[in-house]
C-alpha cells in the first residue's frame, strides 16, 4: 500500500478517535452528588418591590377616563415610579415605555423630542437601540432604594384637539404603561416582574 | 480523463489530511495545555452556546466560583458531561446551585463541586458539529462504513498494482 495514504489513513481515523473522546454535554442531569432545592426557590430569587402608578386624573360624565396633556400620569408614590432591589446576587434590570397615539399604537418611549409623550427617566439608567432602559445592580446585604421615571405625560405641543379629539369623530382612546424586566445573569431569558397601566 | 481523476484525488486526499490535522489540533492540543474540551450537545445553553458549540474549560477553585460562571460538569456515577451557569454558591456544604439558560427555575438538584470538569473560558460556536456526529450511533456507523470502503480500495489497488508488477 502506497505508504502516504497509509499515513492519510492512520491520521485520520487517530482524529476522528480524538473528536470521539471529546466530552459530549447531555441535556439532562442525573445529579446523585446534589441536594433536592426547596420549592420556593426561584420565587426566593427576584427580590424587588416596585411603587407608582399610572393612571388618568379625570372622567368624563359616562365614567370613561380621560389623560390631561402636560399632567404627570402618575398619581401616586410622589409622582414618580421607584423600586426597592434586595438581591444578593448580580442582576440587570431594565425597563420601557409603551404608548398609544392616533399615529399608532405600541410605541417604544425613545426620548425624542419629537414624540408625543414625554417622560423624565431617573439617572443611573443607560438607553439601548432596543428601546429598553438598562441598569446593573450588584448583590447587596441591605435594601437599595432606586428610581425608575419621575414623571411621564402627554406633549401639551403635541397633543391637539385636531389630532386627539377631531370633530364629529370619537376621541382617540390609548394607554400608557411601563413594563420592567429583570435577569440574574447574562443570556438567561428576561422576565417580566412588574407592569403598572393607564386604565 | 485519467489526469482529472488523478486531480480529484490528490484534492480529496489534501482534504482528509486537512480536515484530520485541524481535528487533531481541536482535540488534543488543548489538553496538553491544560483544558477540557467538550461539545454541547443540545440547545439548553442558547444564545451563548448553541448546539455544536466547541468549549474550553479550566479547572477553577471553589473559592473563585461565583454566581454567572458557566461551568462543565460530570457525574462519576453515570459519566454524563453538562454545561450549566451556576445561580448559587452554598460555600458551607461545597454545593452549586445551577441553571440552564434556556430555563426558567434553577436544576432541581444542586451540584457537588467534585463534580465540576472546570470553567468554560472559550468557545466556538459550530466547530464541535463533528463531535457531535461522531458521538451517535449513525455517526460511528458512517465512519466506519467509510474506513471499511476506503481500506477495502486501498488493499485492492494495493494488489492489482503488485498484479501489474509481477506481469511486467
Amino acid at each position: 500500500m502506497n505508504k502516504k495514504r497509509l499515513l492519510c489513513i492512520i491520521l485520520s481515523l487517530t482524529a476522528a478517535i480524538g473528536m470521539m473522546l471529546i466530552r459530549d454535554s447531555a441535556a439532562w442531569i442525573d445529579t446523585k452528588s446534589g441536594e433536592p432545592l426547596p420549592q420556593t426557590w426561584a420565587v426566593q430569587k427576584m427580590k424587588f418591590d416596585f411603587e407608582g402608578t399610572l393612571d388618568s386624573y379625570l372622567q368624563y360624565d359616562n365614567g370613561n377616563d380621560y389623560i390631561v396633556s402636560g399632567q404627570n400620569l402618575i398619581w401616586d408614590n410622589g409622582g414618580k415610579i421607584s423600586g426597592v432591589y434586595r438581591a444578593d446576587i448580580p442582576t440587570n434590570v431594565r425597563f420601557r415605555i409603551v404608548y398609544d397615539t392616533p399615529l399608532g399604537a405600541d410605541q417604544v418611549y425613545a426620548g425624542d423630542a419629537e414624540e408625543h409623550l414625554v417622560a423624565q427617566i431617573a439617572s443611573g439608567w443607560t438607553r439601548n437601540a432596543d428601546g429598553y432602559y438598562y441598569r446593573d445592580f450588584g448583590a447587596v446585604t441591605e435594601a437599595v432604594d432606586f428610581d425608575i421615571v419621575t414623571d411621564i405625560h402627554y406633549s401639551e405641543d403635541k397633543v391637539t384637539r385636531e389630532l386627539y379629539l377631531p370633530e364629529g369623530q370619537a376621541p382617540f382612546s390609548g394607554s400608557v404603561r411601563v413594563e420592567v424586566q429583570a435577569k440574574q445573569a447574562e443570556n438567561v431569558d428576561w422576565t417580566d416582574i412588574w407592569t403598572t397601566s393607564t386604565p | 480523463m485519467a489526469r482529472i481523476l488523478k486531480n480529484c484525488k490528490q484534492v480529496l486526499f489534501a482534504l482528509v489530511l486537512l480536515i484530520s490535522a485541524g481535528f487533531l489540533i481541536l482535540s488534543f492540543v488543548p489538553r496538553l495545555m491544560g483544558y477540557s474540551v467538550c461539545c454541547v450537545h443540545d440547545d439548553s445553553m442558547q444564545p451563548q452556546f448553541p448546539q455544536g458549540a466547541y468549549v474550553l474549560a479550566r479547572q477553577i477553585p471553589f473559592a473563585q466560583i461565583r454566581a454567572g460562571d458557566v461551568l462543565v460538569f460530570e457525574e462519576p456515577d453515570t459519566g454524563y458531561t453538562f454545561l450549566r451557569r451556576v445561580v448559587e454558591v452554598w460555600t458551607d456544604k461545597q454545593q452549586l446551585v445551577t441553571m440552564a439558560d434556556t430555563a426558567k427555575q434553577p436544576d432541581p438538584m444542586t451540584t457537588a463541586y467534585s463534580c465540576v470538569v472546570g470553567k468554560v473560558t472559550h468557545s466556538v460556536p459550530y466547530l464541535g458539529y463533528p463531535s457531535v456526529w461522531l458521538h451517535t450511533v449513525f455517526g460511528k456507523a458512517v465512519l466506519a462504513l467509510l474506513y471499511i470502503i476506503w481500506i477495502s480500495v486501498e488493499i485492492e489497488a494495493f494488489r492489482v498494482s503488485k498484479r501489474r508488477e509481477k506481469s511486467a
